[in-house]
């Protein structure tokens, strides 16, 4: 019995309780979009909830695009610590969340709102639903790529990276862009990956109220 | 990597020559705290699920009534994250313990056990905290068994396992989160041994 108690004690003094120690908090970039709303501005806050998980993204099979799709997506993806965004890529656009289309967009549309992304060999749009203050997002979100060189060129490849990370960081809720060019949503991106901000500014768009919620 | 040659140095270590062997094989559940206590604007914890576990031990006896042992334990749960009240399920979250397993008498059938050895997170998913890959941990444990007779070459054993380890992985340490969550997990398992 002696000897049980020995190990015991060892065993609990072994176990002092230590908890894992978040990283300081870096400051936030304002992600949402104020939306006139009367005499009154609403604040469109939107990210996917846990319930959309994977968020179904389309692109034709074999587009030019699908090798900075598939490294933007697993980017976000790693950016988050909880698997706050998953996503994975369907054949059947008519099931997708996210559109995402290697072309020049048309025309804005009433039925669309856009935000662009303006880099030097290629560029960049997503498009959604332009009312929002009805609480609702109806989906699909709409991204267009499109080279401004030609199908090849210096940098294009490096351009389809910055330009698809910056606009699905747009799908993913991000409705503003950042002042600062450091950072990945700036509006005419250069970073090619998340400064701390834009960590920072996309796990407040994951844990932060929202005020908008997807639909079909 | 380093699992891989830690059950053949065990088995080495532990293996006195000429001493009777035993086997045990049990079954039963493991249970786990959380191994990241984080908070994003709200709390958020993630942990392994109550997990179905299986074991396979492998031991010898030394003089008096003390036995030493190399185990084996592997527990299927899931990823399950609490953020902020709302529950997730990120997929599959294995984890394989090998350890060194010390045993002796308390009282009749009753013995007590202590344990060291190491513990492999197996995440189906490799995102998120998980991105870089489970990690390998030390861990330290102790817990009892209790044992009858179930045939004439066979013992019933029931056993009651703690163990606790520090949990960080790679990913959390680039995201620039320090020191270690300490994850308690506790094993009922009922098992079938035999003497050779
Ligand atoms: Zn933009």
């Amino acid at each position: 019995m002696r000897r049980l108690a020995r190990v015991s004690c060892l065993v609990l003094a072994l176990a002092a309780c230590t908890d894992i120690i978040s990283p300081p908090r870096v400051d936030v970039y304002e992600y949402r979009l104020f939306e006139p709303d009367g005499a009154e501005l609403f604040p469109a806050a939107f990210r996917w909830p846990r319930s959309a998980m994977p968020v179904k993204i389309s692109i034709a099979p074999g587009d030019a695009l699908e090798p900075a799709l598939v490294r933007a997506i697993g980017l976000w993806e790693d950016l988050f610590l909880h698997g706050e965004f998953r996503a994975t890529l369907v054949g059947n656009a008519a099931d997708a969340d996210i559109l995402v289309r290697n072309a020049v967009p048309p025309a804005l549309l009433r039925a669309s709102r856009r935000l662009e992304g303006l880099a030097p060999e290629c560029r960049g749009a997503t498009d959604f639903d332009p009312v929002l203050r009805d609480g609702e997002l109806t989906l699909p979100f709409e991204i267009y790529v499109w080279s401004r060189i030609g199908p090849s060129g210096p940098n294009l490849a490096t351009c389809y990276e910055i330009t698809m990370l910056h606009e699905l960081g747009h799908a993913l809720g991000i409705f503003q862009h950042s002042g600062n060019v450091g950072d990945l949503m700036f509006g005419d991106p250069v970073r090619n990956g998340f400064s701390d901000r834009d960590r920072a500014t996309a796990e407040a768009v994951y844990h932060l109220p929202v005020t908008v919620v997807p639909v079909r | 990597m380093r699992m891989r040659f830690l059950l053949p140095a065990l088995l080495c270590l532990a293996s006195p020559a000429g001493a009777q062997a035993f086997v045990r094989v049990s079954g039963g559940a493991t249970g786990s705290t959380d191994f990241v206590k984080d908070f994003i604007v709200h709390p958020i914890g993630a942990r392994q699920s109550i997990a179905p576990t299986g074991a396979l031990m492998v031991g010898w006896q030394l003089p008096g009534e003390y036995r030493i042992a190399v185990e084996a334990r592997y527990a299927r749960g899931t990823w399950e994250v609490d953020d902020g009240g709302v529950s997730d399920d990120l997929g599959t979250l294995a984890t394989l313990g090998l350890a060194v397993v010390a045993d002796g008498p308390i009282r009749g059938a009753l013995r007590w056990e202590a344990a060291a050895g190491q513990l492999r997170y197996m995440p189906e998913q490799e995102l998120g905290l998980f991105a870089d890959g489970g990690p390998s941990r030390w861990m330290l444990g102790g817990g009892a068994s209790w044992s009858r007779p179930a045939s004439a070459t066979l013992n019933l054993v029931l056993g009651l396992r703690y163990e606790f380890h520090g949990f960080s992985t790679a990913a959390l340490e680039s995201a620039g989160y320090t020191r270690s969550q300490t994850v308690h997990r506790v094993g009922l398992t009922l098992g079938l041994e035999r003497s050779f």
